[in-house]
């Protein structure tokens, strides 16, 4: 992708993705991570557990399979995850910048993305940065 | 301990939470359980031509453990608002971390009380005297119930 390519699918949306909060995945999750499990009274989700839900593919954004660096990320939750919600989420490419760092040129993606309840209401909110290295020969 | 707002005040510590070695089975279980299979974490040739020097560990392995951090601190009735961070440095296999915070501000309103902190890890490094070196470096906020500071209160 060219940045220009990047730059004007700034603000575009995923679909909406329906995403089960099963408590084995949180158990599973926690014991992967080394966490303590349960999770909260009453029983919730790991603090980052949503970062592993599907916030479907934003069209037209081609992200490679393999190299992406995680610089940033940031939680905002407007309540803690309940045992078996179903959680609509999307995310949009909320920024894109070019920065020249010490390994060469990069491009820094920001992605918003949230999970909504069945009534619509906001659940989590997530800010993840994206760091892109740029090599010669890169298209 | 001042008992008002449940003993928490700007300057009391988080932690610290001494970890074991990151080994590469922390890495593929991460992978697996999260469905992150960038193959930076996993591959050496991939991850050398990410222009890194061999496999990392996830970022967010890593800040699952500052998350743990704010789990012991907030306890279980404790509920979290916010949690950002940056992240600074990479881990790799056999690294040892070490997760820590402070609180910087407290409020209370409506009976709950509002704690808010910075966190981060560190790398200890080994054979260089007691250096560390900056890997994850954050904020958080955790709401404490009203609840929860009277029966912690009580118990004292």
């Amino acid at each position: 992708m060219q940045l220009e390519d990047l730059r004007a699918l700034v603000g575009r949306w995923s679909e909406p993705v329906w995403n089960e909060a099963q408590p084995e995945a949180w158990q599973r999750f926690a014991e992967a991570a080394c966490l303590p499990w349960p999770c909260g009274q009453p029983l919730t989700a790991p603090p980052t557990w949503s970062r592993t839900l599907d916030y479907g593919r934003i069209p037209g954004l081609d992200l490679p399979a393999s190299g992406l660096l995680h610089g940033e990320q940031a939680f905002f939750y407007e309540r803690p995850i309940r045992p078996g919600e179903r959680l609509a989420c999307r995310s949009q490419l909320a920024e894109v910048m070019e920065k020249t760092g010490r390994q060469g040129p990069m491009w820094l993606l920001t992605l918003h993305c949230e999970a909504r309840d069945e009534a619509g209401q906001l659940v989590v909110q997530e800010r993840v940065t994206l760091i892109w290295r740029r090599r010669e020969g890169d298209v | 301990m001042n008992r008002s707002q449940g003993g928490w005040r700007p300057g009391v510590p988080l932690g610290p939470l001494a970890l074991p070695p990151v080994s590469r089975a922390h890495i593929a279980a991460y992978a697996k359980a999260a469905g992150d299979r960038n193959p930076i974490h996993l591959d050496e040739e991939a991850a050398r031509a990410a222009g890194l020097d061999g496999v990392v560990v996830h970022g967010m392995w890593t800040m699952a453990q500052l998350g743990r951090l704010l789990m012991e601190a907030a306890g279980p009735h404790g509920r979290l608002r916010q949690f950002a961070v940056r992240f600074v440095d990479v881990v790799r296999p056999g690294d040892t971390l070490v997760c820590t915070g402070v609180v910087t501000d407290v409020q209370t309103s409506s009976g709950e009380v509002c704690v808010a902190c910075d966190l981060w890890a560190d790398v200890a490094a080994l054979g260089s005297g007691p250096r560390t070196r900056r890997v994850v470096q954050g904020q958080a906020e955790f709401v404490v119930p009203d609840l929860q500071v009277r029966v912690i209160s009580g118990m004292n």
